[in-house]
């Protein structure tokens, strides 16, 4: 999960200016990508903010086409740096545009670091958001586009020329070429914004990367949108922080006329270091480096099954949550491939094994139990008796334990078949297991332990007889298996040796002549459901 | 755990038959060769006279679960945990009248076939039932319960043997505690504890008695009773009583209602071998008979 770090709004200022009606991104375009994970003297070191640029420039270079001599990074630098680098790039894009008028360049700069509503923080030096626009706008780039990720976005909406919007769809189907401002921010004035130590960046860095790699493709054109990459980002970012302290809503502000989606990215003209996985069904994926353990390089829920994520070529973990239970494959995606995880083999892992394995975000699995089976003899002569037993379970990773109610009840005529008698009890057990789940069954032992009411009724009529109301103390090894059968439900087999420490009278040609402590041993079985939650 | 445990009244198994009723003193016996008996499915249970003295012989019917393995000298208490029911007693008079007969229970099944023979009696004893105190077969009052009485039993109103005329302190503790010390050579016989009365009986205590014949001094509390002797049966002062109360119960005595005298409790004794019956019931007597019929003295 995510740690909190410092109040960071993330501010994800969008600012394109374009002029005609580009799609996507041109073959001429410069990236700078800005990382710097410390602010002012009084700011929390960030951990990933330099993590988030590098990764940035590498999808944009790898399915946005973009030529690594034209792609910058500048991490841990300060403010007169960045100024110059972008004077320089433009100066760059400059001579580009004047010996090929026909296609000019584009600009996509990237912050990622501390900022306030005023000014980017940079290891101590600041640099104003209004210099920072005037040296994108003022840019000769025919593109230009302006992602800030950075902390406390309330004054975002200050910038000038910016109206704030209800809506975050970018709606550009105006007949003439596209030029305009639009403004994200992760998070509503006041809100922070959070980096995650599991995603190893911030969350919506994280998104949004993944938005560009082919999540965000809602369409299935193997192409994604500044459109579709914004409202994956969106609620995403909204989706991850939900299940934090602090929930984030990004808004949206646009000044945009003219038509022309921006289009940055294609998954699926991957490079040749990268392949493809088709995702499967809509849930969420979590993709691992290497094995399950392994560095998380993608969370992922695409908006439709059969979604598109571009990676390298490399071998994967991906975690898939449906419902009811984990689906786990083991892929080797090689470049140029597209790998379809709905034809790959997997591993189904419900829930309840997941938690004694340590596994997923669960601690603990409740479960209801329904069991009917018998006990061996424990009083001389009444043979093996029914029970009915209900039970609730809470599966930990260190064990299981359990409660359960146990009732039974038996009528027999006596020894000497005129003296009707009726047996009843009702207990309360402990139990603790240990599970070891097999392939196809889940095996477990340990330990039950009981205290049982016992009431005996006679009902001879032509005799003396006096009822009893006892107490027992029931221990005994428990061992079960467990066949799953789906829907969170198993089939559960238990039994195991008993032994019953209970008060017995001693008995001499049929009348009570003692008392004697008894412990007889014997054996008890069940057969039923579970039902885990 | 314990304290959970030792809460509550203790179980009972499959075994389990009731409170008892009665628990009658029994013992089994062999007219012949005990062996003969070995591997035999030999059972004792308790056999019911609903005819009583007026019917031409007796009728002998089982009472249900009443019977119990037996083997040549056991002694055991045959426990009853049902009265008989009201069809197994005499008519109207509110008592019954058994003994304890053995058979071969061949089937197994705990009651005796038809063609189960009947192997062993109780001739010398018999038990009488009053559901509520009532008036027993010899006219005396009975309380209600279960009675081992010698056999026959007179089953015909007598009024109680008079006590002795003259009734005096003979120093004889009637019925009190004692022992036989055995003489030495050349020593008189004495009777430690009785006074000039003798000491009967070895076992259970002893029993203080004056013989009849041993002098004109009748003891006050006394009743004159014929019993067993070394030299047959023999007329005896005994302690008179009224009910098992005026005995030393604990000691196994309880109080014979038509002889009105302390005596020692009657056993259910089996003798297997033996099948021939006499009526349980006698003629009214003039005398005291105990054990076998045989009739009394009265002082001079």
């Amino acid at each position: 999960m995510s740690a909190a770090r410092t109040a960071r709004a993330l501010l994800v200022a969008l600012v394109w200016l374009w002029a005609g009606a580009a799609l996507a991104l041109p073959e001429s375009t410069w990236v700078l990508a800005v990382g710097n994970n410390h602010g002012d003297a009084d700011e929390e070191p960030l951990l990933y903010a330099e993590r988030d640029a590098r990764e940035v420039v590498d999808v944009l270079r790898r399915l946005g086409g973009v030529s690594t001599r034209r792609a910058t990074v500048l991490v841990d630098e300060d403010a007169a740096t960045v100024r110059q680098t972008l004077v320089e790039l433009n100066a760059a894009i400059r001579a580009h545009n004047a010996r090929h008028p026909e296609r000019k360049g584009a600009l996509v700069v990237f912050y990622s670091g501390h900022a306030d509503a005023d000014a980017l923080h940079l290891g101590g030096t600041r640099l104003d958001f209004d210099e920072l626009r005037g040296l994108v706008e003022g840019s000769p780039a025919n593109l230009r586009l302006l992602v800030v990720d950075a902390c406390r976005s309330g004054g975002v909406s200050r910038v000038k020329g910016v109206k704030k919007a209800k809506a975050f769809n970018i709606d550009l189907k105006d007949n003439t070429a596209a030029e305009g401002v639009a403004i994200m921010t992760s998070s509503a004035a006041g809100e922070s914004s959070q980096e995650s130590d599991r995603l190893r960046g911030s969350f919506f860095s994280h998104h949004l990367i993944n938005a560009l790699r082919g999540a965000a493709d809602r369409n299935e054109d193997g192409r994604v949108t500044l459109t579709e990459a914004y409202a994956y980002t969106y609620e995403q970012t909204l989706r991850s922080t939900g299940r934090t302290l602090e929930v984030q809503h990004p808004t949206y502000a646009y000044d945009v006329k003219g038509r022309g989606e921006v289009i940055l990215s294609e998954p699926r003209r991957a490079d040749r270091r990268s392949g493809v996985l088709k995702l499967a069904d809509e849930s969420t994926y979590f993709i691992s480096e290497g094995h399950a353990g392994g560095p998380i390089v993608a969370e992922v829920s695409p908006p439709k099954a059969g979604a598109t994520v571009a990676l390298p070529a490399k071998t994967y973990f991906v975690q898939q949550r449906l419902p009811q239970e984990y689906r786990e494959y083991q892929v080797a995606l090689a470049a140029g491939q597209t790998l379809d995880l709905a034809e790959a083999p997997h591993k189904a892992v419900r829930y309840d094994r997941l938690v004694r394995r340590r596994g997923g975000t669960a601690r603990s699995i409740h479960g209801l139990s329904l069991l009917g089976g018998g006990r061996g003899e424990v009083l001389e002569g009444s043979g093996a008796t029914p029970h009915l037993v209900v039970g609730y379970s809470a599966d930990l990773h260190w064990g299981s334990v359990g409660v359960r109610l146990r009732g039974t009840q038996w009528a027999t005529a006596g020894a000497d078949g005129d003296s009707p008698r009726t047996q009843r009890e009702l207990g309360l057990g402990l139990t603790l297991q240990r599970f070891v789940d097999l392939e196809h069954f889940s095996v477990s032992f340990g330990l039950l332990m009981e205290g049982a009411y016992v009431g005996q009724r006679f009902e001879a009529a032509d005799r003396q007889t006096v009822d009893r109301d006892s107490y027992a103390v029931g221990i005994g090894a428990l061992f079960s298996a467990e066949r799953h059968l789906g829907g969170g439900l198993a089939l559960r087999l238990e039994g195991g040796p008993l032994t019953m420490v209970m008060q017995q009278a001693e008995l001499q040609a049929g009348a009570p002549v003692g008392e004697v402590l008894g412990s007889p041993l014997t054996w008890w079985g069940a057969l039923g459901v579970v039902w885990r939650l | 755990m314990a304290s959970l445990v030792a809460c509550g009244d203790p179980l009972v198994d499959e075994t389990y038959r009731g409170e008892p009723v009665g628990a009658l003193p029994l013992e089994v016996s062999s007219a012949g060769d005990p062996s003969n008996y070995d591997g035999l499915p030999v059972r004792v249970a308790l056999f019911w006279s609903p005819g009583g003295p007026d019917s031409a012989q007796d009728t002998w019917v089982e009472q249900p679960q009443t019977s119990r393995a037996a083997q040549p000298l056991d002694r055991f208490d045959l426990l009853v945990f049902e009265v008989p029911p009201a069809d197994l007693l005499v008519g109207a008079t509110g008592y019954g009248l058994a003994r304890a007969l053995a058979y071969r229970d061949d089937d197994g099944d705990g009651l005796r076939s038809a063609d189960e023979p009947i192997i062993g009696i109780n001739g010398r004893s018999a038990l009488i039932y009053a559901p509520e105190p009532t008036v027993g077969p010899a006219g005396n009052p009975l309380p209600a319960g279960f009675h081992v009485v010698s056999a026959p039993v007179p089953c015909a109103p007598q009024p109680l043997p008079p006590g002795p005329p003259d009734p005096q302190d003979c120093g004889v503790p009637l019925g009190q505690a004692c022992r036989m010390q055995m003489p030495g050579p050349g020593e008189p016989a004495a009777d430690v504890g009785c006074g000039p009365g003798v000491c009967l009986g070895a076992g259970q205590g002893g029993y203080c008695a004056l013989a009849v014949s041993a002098g004109p001094c009748n003891p006050a509390g006394g009743r004159i009773a014929v019993v067993e002797g070394q030299m047959g049966p023999t007329p005896y002062f005994l302690k008179a009583c009224a009910a098992d109360g005026d005995c030393r119960v604990g000691e196994g005595y309880r109080c014979d209602h038509w002889r009105g005298v302390c005596l020692a409790a009657e056993r259910l004794t089996v003798v297997l071998g033996e099948t021939e019956l006499d009526r349980l019931c006698m003629p009214a007597m003039t005398g005291m008979g105990i054990g076998g019929g045989q009739g009394g003295m009265l002082p001079p």
